[in-house]
Parts: C-alpha cells; sequence; structure tokens
C-alpha cells in the first residue's frame, strides 16, 4: 500500500468538527495562568483529542493491506452432477484446505439444498471482510433461469472474487437423456408426421425408441445418441379422435444409470377431420363420393338438395360442400345465396357434379359461382323463317322506335339467303303485316319495316295471332318469332296466342326495352326461347341477329370417351388421371373466364373445371360419379384418389386470423410460464378463447389479463408441462396452439459441463474457470482490507487529553512565581471582567 | 447498557488507571496564579520561592477535577462502545424488504426511511453481544452485510441503497436469512423489516417489524404500445389505471413522446375503480414513450407511492429491411426483392460474401443467399436461401422435373401464394431435420424447407429459378415477399414491456440506463429499475406496472413504532463528552474552575 487510504463511513458525523474552533476561541484572552507557548501546546492537544473523537464517530477506517486469505466453497447440489462428481470436489477442496492452514475456509455449501445461488449469498455474508475474500462455486454451468449468475454477480459487487470450478463429466450424472419432442402442437385427425426426437448423451450410446399415443405404442425405432446433444425421428400416425392426446417418448438404452429422464411426455391437439356436406337427389340413392370420402377419414353428411341450409350459420363447422348429381334449380334464392356467400366470404369449398343435369343460366347465383358457364349456342343447320313482331305503340316513339327499325333492318340482312322473313308492327292491334318472303325480297322486307312508326296501344295477343297467321308449316324451316315490346298488354289473350304458337313448334323470343315484365318473360318461357331485358335499344340488332342465327345446344352429350388432361393441379399430383377408364356421357358447358379446365372431354368442353371464388374455391366435374356414366370410373382405383385428393385440396380455409400464443418463463418465479396472446388486429373484442390443458382430455378455459391493444397475458405454471389451445370467436374450432413440457426434473435434461455458460459464470463473479483447485489459492495479491480506528483513536484522544491535562498541571517555569504589587486605582466600568492577562508589569517583579 | 468493546472488567480496570491518572495530574503543582500582595509580603514570597520545592500540590481544586474524572470517565466509556439495552446474544439477521412498495411515503417519509432507522437501532443492538447480518429482499435476494459486529458496516452497506421496481422476494430472503443463521453456527434470530409478512416457516426464531401505515394511491396498472398490424407505421398506445383507494381520486394523466404530448387528460377513478384511455392515430418510425400521473388528487389523502405513476413503453422503430442479396445475377429475384415494400435491398456477388464478417452481417434484417451457401458458424437469426447446394440446410441432391404434390399453404412464408399447375425443370432437394416444416413437396422429395430455432428462422427453397414458369407468375413475389416476412419475423419481439428482473443480453454493446448512465454487465443480468435502455440503437423498456396493486399496510403483525429511536448510544456519548470538553475548556480560560 503506498498511499494511506482512509474512508469515512458516517460522513455527517463530520459536523462535531465545528468543536474545533470554538476549542480554539475559547483558549484567546485566557486566565488560566500559564503562558502562551504551553498554552498552545495545550489547545493542540485539546483539538487534536477532539478530533479524534469525531473521526472515531465518523467510522474512520483505514485501508489495510493484506494477504490474508478467506475461501468459501460452494458445490452445486443440484440433480444434474452426480454424487460421486460432488465428493470428488469435496475432497480435492478439503485436501486443498489441509495443506493451507493459514486460510480460512468456510463450506457454505448446504446440505440439502439443491439451488446453488442461494449458498453464494450465504458465502458472502460468512466470509470474514478483514481478509482477501475469494470463492469457489463447483458447478456444471446449468444455470437454468440464470439465478446462479445472478447470484455470482451479487457477490462480486459485495467484493468478492468468484471463481467455477467444472463440474459434470466426472463421473456424468447420466448415460443418455430424452431433452424434448419436436411435433406441431395442433395436427389434424389421422394425419401422419415425423416427430422429432433430441436427445443427449454423455458418450456415444445406441438407444431404443418407443413412441406411444395415449399411451399404446404406435411407433419403435433404434437410434444412435452421440454425444453431446442429437436428434432421431419417429413416423407416427396421429389417432383419428379429436382432442388433446398424450404423447410419451420412452428410450431404453445399455448402461444408462438414470431412467428418470428417459421418457418424455407431451401433450398434442388433435384437430377433427375435415366435414363435408354432400346434397344429392335421393332418388339416386346413395352418392359414392359419400363412401369414398368417409373411408378417407371424413366425416360425411348427406342430404338432399332441398335441405341445403339456408344460412352461412348452418355452414359454420363444413369444410366442403359437394352438390352431387342434383338439379340446382331445387336450390332456393335463400340457399344459392348461403353457399355463394359461404364460399367467397368465409372460404367455403364446394363441388358440383353436374350429372345428366342441363348447365343452364338458372339459377343465377348458384351458376355465377360454377368455374362453368352454359356452353355456347351453335349454328342452326335449317334455314329460319322469322316473323319479327314489333311493337309500335306511341311509347316507341322517337329512338325507341328508330333503333327497333334499325334492329329489325339488320336482322333481316343477317338473314341467310335461304331464310324467310316476316314483320308484324302491332298497336292497338296487328295493323301492319307483311307474311314471310324469300330473300330475294329482302329489301322489301327492309322498306316494310323502315316505314314502321309508332302510335297507338298495345296489343300483344293481336300481335301474336297474326304473327301465327302468316307463319308457315313448311318442315323445312325452323320457325322463329321474335317479340319486341315495352308495354303492357292483356296478358290473357297474349299467352292463349303465344301457346298456339308454340304447339306449332315455333319459338319464341322477347325483348323488353325498360324494365322487366313478367308477361314478356312467360311469353318466352312458353315458347322456348329466350327473354332479354335491355335499356339499351341500340344494343338490339346484335341481339336479333344472334338469335336468328342460333339455337340453344342440347343438355348432354352420350357416347364413350377418355378424359384429356389439360391442366396440371397440384392438388391432383399423384392420381394417375393418364390412366382414367373412359366414361359415357357429360353435360354440355363452356368454361368461365379465368377459370382452370383440369380435365376435358374430346369436344373441348370442360369435364373438370376449377377457380377461386373469394375466398374459397369451387369445383365442377361435369360427367357423374354416382350415375351410370360413371360405372367404369367407381371401379378404376383412381377414382377414390381423385375425389380424396379434390376434397382434400378445396377444404375450406381459415377466415379468420389466428392469434398469436407466445410462452415465456417468468422472470421472478421459478416453474411458472407467461402466455402472451397477441390478437390479430388492435381490436380487444373479440377476446380469443384459450383453453389450457393439463392432460389428455377436457381443458380448462384461461382467464386472460388484458395487458395492451389486442394484447392479454397470463401464468402457467410450469410443473407438469401444459398445452393451450386458442381460437377467435369467429372460428369453429381452436386454431393454434403451443406447448411447454416439464416430464421430468429439468436439470436432468441435460448434464455435463457446459464450458460456455462457466467462462460466463467466471466472468460476472470476476475470476476464472479454475484448472486445478490450487489455483484457488495461488497469485494472492495485497488487497486493502478496511478496518476500523474506532478504538484506537479514542485510545489516542483520551491521552491526548491527559496529556493536555499534564501540560495544564505541571508548573509553568516561563511565568514563575506570579506575586505582583498593588495597582494604582484604575477604577472603571468593567474592570471585573478585565482580561486576565497582567498589565505589562511596570510595577510587577519577578522574584529571581 | 451494554459495552460492545470491552468488559465491564477491562473497562472498569481502564476506568480505575484513568482516574488515577487524572487525580495524580491533579496532584501537580500547578503554576501559580498571580496574586495581589504588599511589598513585605511580596519580598516574603520572594524569599520562600527561593527554596526547594515538590511536583505536587497540597490542594487539589475539586470542581475541576471531578469535571476532568467525568470527562476521562465519557472517553473510557465511548472506548467501552456503549449500547442501549441488554444486546441480543448469538446471530441476527435483518432481512430488508426492498420492493417497490417500500418507496410509500407517510407524512413525508418513506416506509424504506423508517425501515433503514429500524434496521440501524437493531443492528446497534444486536452487535453489542453477537453478530448481525442484512439480506436486502428486493426482487432477487442477496446479502448487503455480511456477518459483523461493527454497527458501522452498516452504514458503508446501505451507501447508494435503491429500491428495486418490482415486488420484494421475501419468501426467497427469509430462506437465505434461515440459511444464514444456520451457516453461523450460533443460535440466532430473523429479523424481517417490511411492510407486510408472508407465510414461510423458518428455523430460527422470526419477528416482523413492521412499516407502513395503510395509504393510497392511483396506479397506472399497465401501459403498452404497439403497431397496428394492419397499418404500416401506425401505433396506439394504451394506459390502464386503478385507484387502490377508498376515496375518489383524479390525475393529470400524460403520455408523452419525449417532448410531444401524445394524450394530456384529467383522470377521475372512483374508488376502487380502473379505466382504460387509449391514444391512437399516431405515427412514427419509433418512438419512445412515457405515461405519467401529475397533480395526483386523492379526497382527504394523498398518493403515497410515486414508482407506480410511470411508465415506459416503446414503439419498435420501423424500419426499413435491411436485406443483403447476394447472387451471381438473377433478374427475377432481383425483381421480386424489388418490389417489396420498405425494403433495403444491397446486392453482392458471392465472391464478397466470404469478406463479410458476422458483425457486417448482423446489419442486415434479412440474407437472401441465391444458390450462396450459407456458411456453418453463420448464425444470422433472418436467412432466405435459393439453391443452396453447400453450408446449412444444403440440399441433399437433385429432382428433376418435380411436380409440386402438396404445399404448406397454411405456412405464413406461403400464405396466399397458390403453385398450381407451376412448371419446374429442376430443383434440389432436402435432407430435412426434426422440426423442420416442408413448404412444397414433390412425393417424399422436399423441395422446400423452413427450419425456426429460437431466434433463427431460416427459409430453403430448392426450386431452379431459371427452369420454372413460377417467377413469372404473379406468385413468385408473393412468396418472396411471405418468406422474407416471416424469416424477419424471428427479430420480432412482444409488443409488451419486458418485465422486471429480466436479463438484458447485449453481447458487447454497451447499454445505456434510464438516467443515460452505463449499465454494468452485472446489472444487466437481472433489470431492477424501470425505464427505457437503449442498447445502441434500440431501445428496451422494462416496465414495472404488472407489479401495481395495493399497498400493504405493514400492520398485520407487531406494532409499528410511532416514536422515533434515540441515536446510538455512542454517538450520544460522544456528544456529550465533546460538549464537556468544550464546556470544561471555556470554564478553565475564564478561571471559573480554579
Amino acid at each position: 500500500m503506498s498511499e494511506l487510504d482512509l474512508t469515512v463511513g458516517w460522513p455527517l458525523a463530520l459536523w462535531g468538527l465545528l468543536a474545533i474552533p470554538l476549542l480554539v476561541l475559547a483558549a484567546l484572552r485566557s486566565r488560566f495562568p500559564i503562558g502562551p507557548r504551553r498554552r498552545w501546546m495545550v489547545v493542540a492537544a485539546r483539538v487534536l483529542a477532539a478530533a479524534l473523537v469525531v473521526a472515531a464517530v465518523a467510522d474512520l477506517r483505514l485501508g489495510w493491506p493484506t494477504d490474508e486469505l478467506a475461501v468459501a466453497s460452494v458445490v452445486d447440489g443440484s440433480a444434474s452432477v452426480a454424487e460421486a462428481d460432488r465428493a470428488r470436489v469435496r475432497e480435492q477442496l478439503d485436501l486443498l484446505a489441509a495443506e493451507h492452514d493459514d486460510v480460512a475456509w468456510i463450506d457454505a455449501t448446504s446440505p440439502d439444498a439443491r439451488r446453488p445461488a442461494t449458498d453464494v449469498s450465504v458465502a458472502v455474508a460468512m466470509l470474514p471482510r478483514d481478509r482477501v475474500r475469494r470463492m469457489v462455486v463447483a458447478t456444471d454451468g446449468r444455470d437454468r433461469g440464470g439465478e446462479l449468475g445472478a447470484a455470482i454477480a451479487a457477490a462480486h459487487r459485495a467484493g468478492v472474487e468468484v471463481s467455477v470450478a467444472p463440474m459434470g463429466d466426472d463421473p456424468p450424472v447420466d448415460l443418455v437423456s430424452v431433452r424434448g419432442v419436436q411435433v406441431p402442437r395442433m395436427v389434424r385427425a389421422g394425419d401422419r408426421l415425423d416427430v422429432g426426437v433430441e436427445l443427449h448423451a454423455s458418450q456415444d450410446a445406441n438407444v431404443e425408441l418407443a413412441l406411444a399415443i395415449d399411451g399404446a405404442e404406435v411407433a419403435r425405432s433404434e437410434a444412435v445418441a452421440t454425444r453431446g446433444d442429437s436428434a432421431t425421428h419417429l413416423p407416427v400416425r396421429f389417432p383419428e379422435e379429436e382432442g388433446v392426446h398424450e404423447l410419451t417418448v420412452a428410450l431404453s438404452a445399455g448402461g444408462d444409470p438414470n431412467g428418470e429422464n428417459d421418457v418424455w411426455r407431451s401433450l398434442v391437439r388433435v384437430s377433427p377431420k375435415p366435414r363435408v356436406r354432400i346434397l344429392h337427389d335421393p332418388e339416386n340413392g346413395r352418392p359414392a363420393l359419400a363412401t369414398v370420402l368417409d373411408e378417407a377419414g371424413m366425416r360425411v353428411e348427406v342430404s338432399p338438395i332441398i335441405g341445403a341450409p339456408s344460412s352461412v350459420a348452418e355452414l359454420e363447422d363444413v369444410n366442403l360442400v359437394i352438390v352431387d348429381e342434383a338439379d340446382p334449380n331445387d336450390l332456393t334464392e335463400t340457399q344459392q345465396q348461403a353457399l355463394r356467400t359461404w364460399v367467397e366470404d368465409e372460404g367455403g369449398g364446394l363441388i358440383t357434379v353436374t350429372g345428366t343435369h342441363a348447365v343452364r343460366r338458372a339459377p343465377r347465383l348458384f351458376r355465377e359461382i360454377e368455374p362453368i358457364t352454359i356452353p355456347p349456342a351453335i349454328p342452326e343447320p335449317r334455314p329460319l323463317e322469322l316473323v319479327l313482331v314489333i311493337d309500335r305503340s306511341s311509347s316507341m316513339s322517337g329512338i325507341k322506335m328508330m333503333q327497333a327499325r334499325n334492329a329489325g333492318v339488320a336482322a333481316i340482312r343477317a338473314l341467310r339467303d335461304d331464310a324467310r322473313a316476316g314483320v308484324v308492327a302491332f298497336s292497338g292491334g296487328a295493323d301492319r303485316v307483311m307474311a314471310p318472303v324469300g330473300m330475294d325480297q329482302r329489301e322489301d322486307a327492309v322498306s316494310f319495316t323502315q316505314g314502321i312508326h309508332a302510335s297507338g296501344g298495345t296489343n300483344i295477343g293481336a300481335a301474336l295471332t297474326a304473327a301465327n297467321a302468316v307463319m308457315s308449316n313448311d318442315p323445312r324451316y325452323i320457325h322463329h318469332v321474335i317479340l319486341l315490346s315495352d308495354g303492357v298488354s292483356s296478358p290473357e289473350p297474349a299467352l292463349a296466342a303465344a301457346r298456339v304458337l308454340a304447339g306449332r313448334g315455333v319459338s319464341i323470343s322477347a325483348i323488353t326495352i325498360g324494365p322487366r315484365n313478367d308477361l314478356m318473360a312467360q311469353i318466352a318461357q312458353i315458347g322456348r326461347g329466350r327473354y332479354h331485358v335491355t335499356n339499351n335499344a341500340g344494343s338490339l340488332p346484335s341481339l336479333f341477329v344472334r338469335e336468328a342465327q342460333y339455337r340453344q345446344p342440347p343438355a348432354h352429350r352420350r357416347g364413350t370417351f377418355t378424359p384429356r388432361v389439360d391442366t396440371h393441379l397440384a392438388m391432383l399430383d399423384g392420381v394417375p388421371l393418364d390412366e382414367a377408364p373412359p366414361l359415357t356421357g357429360y353435360a354440355l358447358s363452356g368454361l368461365e373466364r379465368g377459370a382452370t379446365q383440369v380435365l376435358s372431354t374430346p369436344d373441348r368442353r370442360p369435364l373438370l373445371a376449377h377457380w377461386h371464388r373469394g375466398l374459397g374455391q369451387v369445383a365442377t366435374f361435369t360427367s357423374a360419379t354416382t350415375g351410370s356414366w360413371a360405372d367404369r370410373w367407381r371401379e378404376w382405383r383412381g377414382f377414390r384418389e381423385l375425389w380424396v385428393a379434390m376434397a382434400e385440396g378445396m377444404l375450406r380455409t381459415r377466415p379468420v386470423e389466428p392469434p398469436q400464443l407466445r410462452l415465456r418463463p417468468h422472470p421472478l418465479v421459478d416453474g411458472v410460464q407467461i402466455l402472451t396472446v397477441l390478437g390479430p388486429t388492435l381490436a380487444s373484442t373479440p377476446e380469443p378463447i384459450v383453453r389450457v390443458f393439463r392432460e389428455a382430455g377436457e381443458g380448462r378455459p384461461l382467464e386472460l389479463i388484458e395487458r395492451g391493444p389486442g394484447v392479454w397475458q397470463t401464468e402457467l405454471a410450469a410443473e407438469g408441462g401444459f398445452l393451450v389451445d386458442a381460437r377467435m370467436p369467429g372460428d369453429e374450432r381452436p386454431t393454434v396452439a403451443v406447448g411447454h413440457d416439464h416430464p421430468y426434473d429439468p436439470e436432468l435434461a441435460v448434464f455435463g459441463r457446459d464450458a460456455a455458460e462457466l467462462a460466463r459464470l467466471a466472468a460476472a463473479g470476476g475470476g476464472r474457470v479454475l484448472e486445478r483447485p490450487a489455483q484457488l489459492v495461488e497469485a494472492v495479491e495485497e488487497e486493502a482490507v478496511m478496518r476500523s480506528l474506532r478504538t484506537p483513536l479514542l485510545a489516542a484522544a483520551l491521552v491526548l487529553y491527559l496529556l493536555g491535562l499534564l501540560l495544564l498541571r505541571l508548573p509553568d517555569h516561563s511565568v514563575g512565581a506570579m506575586v505582583v504589587r498593588p495597582e494604582r486605582k484604575r477604577r472603571r466600568w468593567g474592570s471585573r471582567r478585565r482580561s486576565m492577562h497582567p498589565e505589562p508589569p511596570s510595577e510587577t517583579k519577578e522574584a529571581a | 447498557m451494554t459495552f460492545a468493546s470491552f468488559g465491564w472488567g477491562a473497562l472498569a480496570a481502564i476506568a480505575g488507571a484513568t482516574a488515577l491518572t487524572v487525580l495524580g495530574l491533579y496532584l501537580l503543582r500547578r503554576t501559580p496564579k498571580p496574586q495581589l500582595v504588599s511589598n513585605v509580603t511580596f519580598w516574603m514570597r520572594a524569599a520562600q520561592s527561593s527554596r526547594p520545592r515538590f511536583l505536587r500540590a497540597s490542594r487539589i481544586p475539586w470542581l475541576a477535577f471531578l469535571v476532568t474524572l467525568l470527562i476521562a470517565m465519557l472517553f473510557v466509556t465511548e472506548i467501552g462502545d456503549p449500547r442501549f439495552g441488554r444486546g441480543v446474544r448469538g446471530t441476527t439477521v435483518i432481512v430488508l424488504a426492498a420492493g417497490r412498495s417500500m418507496g410509500g411515503t407517510f407524512a413525508g417519509e418513506r416506509r424504506i426511511d423508517r425501515a433503514t432507522r429500524e434496521v440501524r437501532r437493531w443492528v446497534d443492538r444486536t452487535t453489542a453481544g453477537g453478530r448481525v447480518a442484512v439480506v436486502r429482499a428486493g426482487m432477487r435476494p442477496e446479502t448487503l452485510l455480511a456477518l459483523t459486529d461493527d454497527p458501522a458496516d452498516l452504514e458503508r452497506a446501505l451507501a447508494g441503497f435503491e429500491l428495486d421496481d418490482g415486488p420484494a422476494d421475501l419468501d426467497g430472503a427469509l430462506e437465505l436469512a434461515d440459511r444464514i443463521v444456520t451457516a453461523s453456527g450460533d443460535p440466532g434470530q430473523i429479523l424481517l423489516v417490511a411492510d407486510r409478512d408472508v407465510e414461510h416457516e423458518t428455523q430460527a426464531t422470526r419477528v416482523l417489524i413492521p412499516v407502513g401505515v395503510p395509504s393510497d394511491t392511483l396506479a397506472i396498472t399497465d401501459f403498452t404500445a404497439r403497431r397496428d398490424p394492419l397499418a404500416a407505421g401506425e401505433y396506439v398506445a394504451q394506459v390502464q389505471l386503478r385507484s387502490f383507494s377508498s376515496r375518489e381520486g383524479s390525475a393529470r394523466l400524460r403520455i408523452m413522446d419525449g417532448e410531444v404530448p401524445l394524450l394530456d387528460r384529467r383522470v377521475t377513478l372512483p374508488a376502487g375503480d380502473g379505466a382504460r384511455l387509449t391514444a391512437q392515430g399516431f405515427s412514427a418510425e419509433r418512438a419512445e414513450l412515457e405515461a405519467r400521473l401529475e397533480d395526483i388528487e386523492i379526497a382527504g389523502s394523498e398518493d403515497a407511492l410515486a414508482v407506480d405513476d410511470v411508465a415506459p413503453a416503446v414503439v419498435p422503430p420501423l424500419e426499413p429491411l435491411s436485406i443483403l442479396f447476394v447472387t451471381p445475377g438473377n433478374v427475377f429475384l432481383r425483381a421480386a426483392l424489388a418490389v417489396h415494400p420498405n425494403a433495403n435491398v444491397e446486392q453482392i456477388a458471392p465472391g464478397d460474401f466470404a469478406s463479410r464478417d458476422a458483425e457486417a452481417l448482423a446489419a442486415h434484417d434479412v440474407l437472401v443467399l441465391d444458390r450462396t451457401p450459407l456458411p456453418e458458424g453463420v448464425d444470422h437469426p433472418s436467412v432466405v436461401l435459393f439453391s443452396p447446394t453447400d453450408g446449412q440446410l444444403a440440399a441433399s441432391g437433385p429432382a428433376e422435373s418435380p411436380r409440386v404434390t402438396a404445399m404448406l399453404g397454411s405456412h405464413p412464408a406461403l400464405r396466399g401464394v397458390r403453385l398450381d399447375g407451376i412448371r419446374i425443370g429442376r430443383s434440389l432437394r432436402f435432407a430435412t431435420d426434426p422440426g423442420d416444416q416442408v413448404l412444397i413437396r414433390s412425393g417424399a422429395d422436399a423441395l422446400a424447407v423452413a427450419r425456426e430455432v429460437p431466434g433463427r428462422r431460416l427459409v430453403a427453397y430448392g426450386l431452379d429459378l431459371s427452369s420454372t414458369d413460377l417467377v413469372e407468375r404473379e406468385a413468385f413475389p408473393l412468396m418472396v415477399h411471405d418468406s422474407l416476412h416471416w424469416a424477419a419475423a424471428a427479430r420480432d419481439e412482444l409488443p409488451l414491456p419486458r418485465r422486471l428482473g429480466e436479463p438484458l443480453y447485449a453481447a458487447d454493446q454497451t447499454v445505456l440506463g434510464p438516467d443515460g448512465e452505463p449499465v454494468s454487465a452485472t446489472e444487466r443480468a437481472a433489470i431492477r429499475q424501470q425505464g427505457i435502455y437503449h442498447v445502441g440503437e434500440r431501445a428496451l423498456a422494462f416496465s414495472g406496472t404488472v407489479h401495481a396493486r395495493e399497498l400493504p399496510s405493514g400492520a398485520t403483525a407487531g406494532r409499528f413504532r410511532t416514536s422515533d429511536p434515540l441515536p446510538p448510544l455512542a454517538v450520544l456519548v460522544a456528544a456529550a463528552l465533546l460538549g464537556l470538553m468544550l464546556l470544561e475548556w471555556t470554564l478553565l480560560h475564564r478561571g471559573r474552575l480554579e
């Protein structure tokens, strides 16, 4: 120690030094009969004594250099260290203590405690403060929760140098352990997955692993656990039953001394099988797809199409809907809307199988979500005898009449040369009629049409009767009437006239300018024609021409054919479509724009089409699954694969973003996990529904504490392990799960020394990792140990006080016998308080 | 009274010796006092003074003698280190609660101040006949004062003493105290100086010295800021308040982002009620928020605890995603990265990648390696690999013209991606490890794999981007975007302040505490003070709001002293000694004692 190291413990007491100037002041003009020199010596002694008293009270301490050593030892008593290893370390420490009896040794290891962190704090309390303090913590470095690190850091703050002595490998506590299982916490019923098994071994070992679900062994394997951490996996098929199941991995290895850590238990949530609802025509019998999908592990419900759900809520738990060879016209508008909303907004999957039912525009809501459309019209082979029935009532005046005339002219000009055309212009009656003429008189028909002008009322019945009258019966022609009107007429005569025409084999198409008119629609329906509603008269010519040149194709086509594969659909990969046997019929249809044609017929019409519609997806098969068209298909091995793959690929997707679950250990409480639930949005409502499972079977709801916008937390005891699942209220079933496993004392999961952690602990303690115990007492440098000066200071103060007294009491020969002759009378005010110092002895005589 | 330094016998001997010394000194013939005499007497005295004399006086000034004797005895008493009471034998371990509730005030005095006075008194008393240790019962119990018989050690131990902002672990502290008593080998007792009691069995006798009286407080029980998952850049701050009072109270709530007020509102809370307030509509790249209750008024009472009136929160920085794109040249991947919103892409050649060290790589949020191996040992948290032939997550072999037979559409890395009908000319296949998730599968071959280990996320695609039409589809940039988003989320943190007691890992970076001062490595092992800490550019909030609760009254057992204890007897004696010395000195020099 080259410098004086003084510290004051209670600086407040130093205010007592204010007494010193008072002592000096009191000594001024003293009456005490000693000379000035002696007097100042006494003052110095008295002041010093007072200062020493103050210093003693202020806890003045001196840094006293010492190299005397005090060492405390803590031996890790946790289960990850073998008892023999502990005994070895204790023996080494005892030997070291015997060799260095000048060192104060303190064994702070508690006999039964398994928390070395507490022992470290005890050691800090026990180490004498007048020596160089060191501590050795013999540990394997497996500091779970950071307690030991914090305790060592606190010891270092208290002035103790903490070193660590490695343990754990001599001998290791165990040969091999199962330290974890890697498995998704949420699997689907019947899923086949590889379950990862994490092993820890103190040396290479051959192990046999057995995996059981709910106590029943489902997989067994052999593996090599290499020294340190390693992993292997076991293929497992999960059970069909929905709910939480217990998965157990048991390890067996020769020479493994500790069996406690050979079994790992984990909880897994099995989601239910997909639920499929098949809507069919009961007259077709049980759908073949019901059997196929049921065998594939799906929950299948079969119901008549008329019993289709009429609300989205009824489809809440359904993953897939199949309309199997049923006429969709049996669906009400409400049912169609429910299906459509479920697909587009809720992500539902819909498969339609047309069977023999024609693909038509109706029912509109249903057809619009299918990836197919009506088949394109086909050119009519026979010539057309067309009668244009044009309303010339006064309401058609103006632009409408002009457009109607132009449309009529365009239609006449678009007719083939072998066609015939006639015109009936009507108002209150069929007042202008031109019988059909050949195209050699086309210009006459055009002129007649261009001469139509608007006036009068509307009588559709009379007009149709007139058309009937002029229409021939020539079978070489197809006979067609196009009715154009914007007005309202008496329905009975009109319908009667339409029926007469239809009875003759004449088809009638109707076009309404303006709002929809039921009478016109009924006339078109009776006439097996098409009905158009338009507000744009300019579009009428093209409509007229189309109606005049084409006709509707048949509903389906029979005949054996082999499907063609047009597009690869990922969900159908692996299905041997190339080996597909022939089908014997299909419904005619067209492909919607944007849809994928997966399979097609020889005439390139869609056989299997697919598209995404809103959040969901829809596929349509235009042949049969149950009907006779698919007799050979049902015997094909790929039939089952095709429809199972289709069904699995089109299961309903999750419409609601799932919450997130996070688990973290509690920073302050050992054995507690903090579960944080993050909602998909900032909204606090709705709150996720969270449950905890401690074992297979039923769980219990967890009460969450809202911690922030869309953030909730709760705490869970880790003991025994648990599984937590969660869902948003919009989800029918849990959509996310996390878990924490605690199958045995975590100290036994991994063992052997952790060199990195040992180095970290030593750094936190300001010490080092000891390579040999003797390093603990080596290289001891002098340290300043603060020693109290209280008693010496007070003793010195007493001596100084007595010394001052001595100086006071001893005769001062410099003063001598102070015998003074009387002064002259110098009475003045305050003379009694005159100075005790004698006047300059003008009349004083000193004795010799 | 008890003497700590010496026994009664030794002290009596010292006192006797001192008294005799004083007596001896008073028997000395002192310097005579000047006297007025006649000339005859003067000469007679002069004649007498010429005779030989003894070194003693025949007369003692009794008053001066007694005062001096008294001072000498006070010296001896002080040397004996006097204490009040009879002292306590054996080992005494004092458990001093240092949790947040000990900061509660009553009549202007904090509970901890009273508690430390009690501790001083008990240390003074117990060290007279035995040893004492003090255990600090903060969030993690620790030995504050090692076993000692010197009461002055306490003052040094208490230097810089601060309360934790979290709760006191009294159970752990009592367990530690019990172990110290046992390890000392002496009979002993435990004194728990706290504002509450706990049910904890100890082998040593335990006595509660309660501090604190029933008090009211209005508290911030939660303060969180979270970015809106549906709106880039926007965040919402939410604060929850609660009244732990039987009376209505009100306070001014301020939420500040630095100097910018986000919310400033007066809130009235009925007795025992709570309130939740939200400040929203803010958009910032980053924010360090503080919620504070000010001007608290409670009817007929006052807010007793200050630590629960403030809470920090941090809005994580909305920094552009920094992407290091390593490629020998790939126009499709570059284009896909270019359309990623909020991304800064640095493109380098594979040869340059090898020269980047870990620190340089850590500066990027995501590594996108195109036909470039990720070397073993590089533990970047977020990596997206395309056709890795070597290194981590290396492919195990080629797959010619594979067809996509399955894809894990539910995985966030492929959210919304459809691979229907894509054509793949060549690909690499991966050998998966337990825990890997196969994103794209062709039969038994894994063509894309996602791996997640604590703190790391890796995605690897085996597809040869030069031989697939995937790159021409809109699914490709979506797939790249999703993969980047998922991989980068490995750094995502909970949108909550961290809890006190959690460690703060900072590697070699300097950590600045709420006061701007560096935080030592030992303090980082378990953060005890709430506030916003900075690790480099990163801000982390540590909050104790989760521990806000009713203030314990301290009156569950024992008694509550209303009178202040006297100072230590030794201090009183020292004060008397100095005073008497001063008095004696003054009287002596004024000539009043002779």
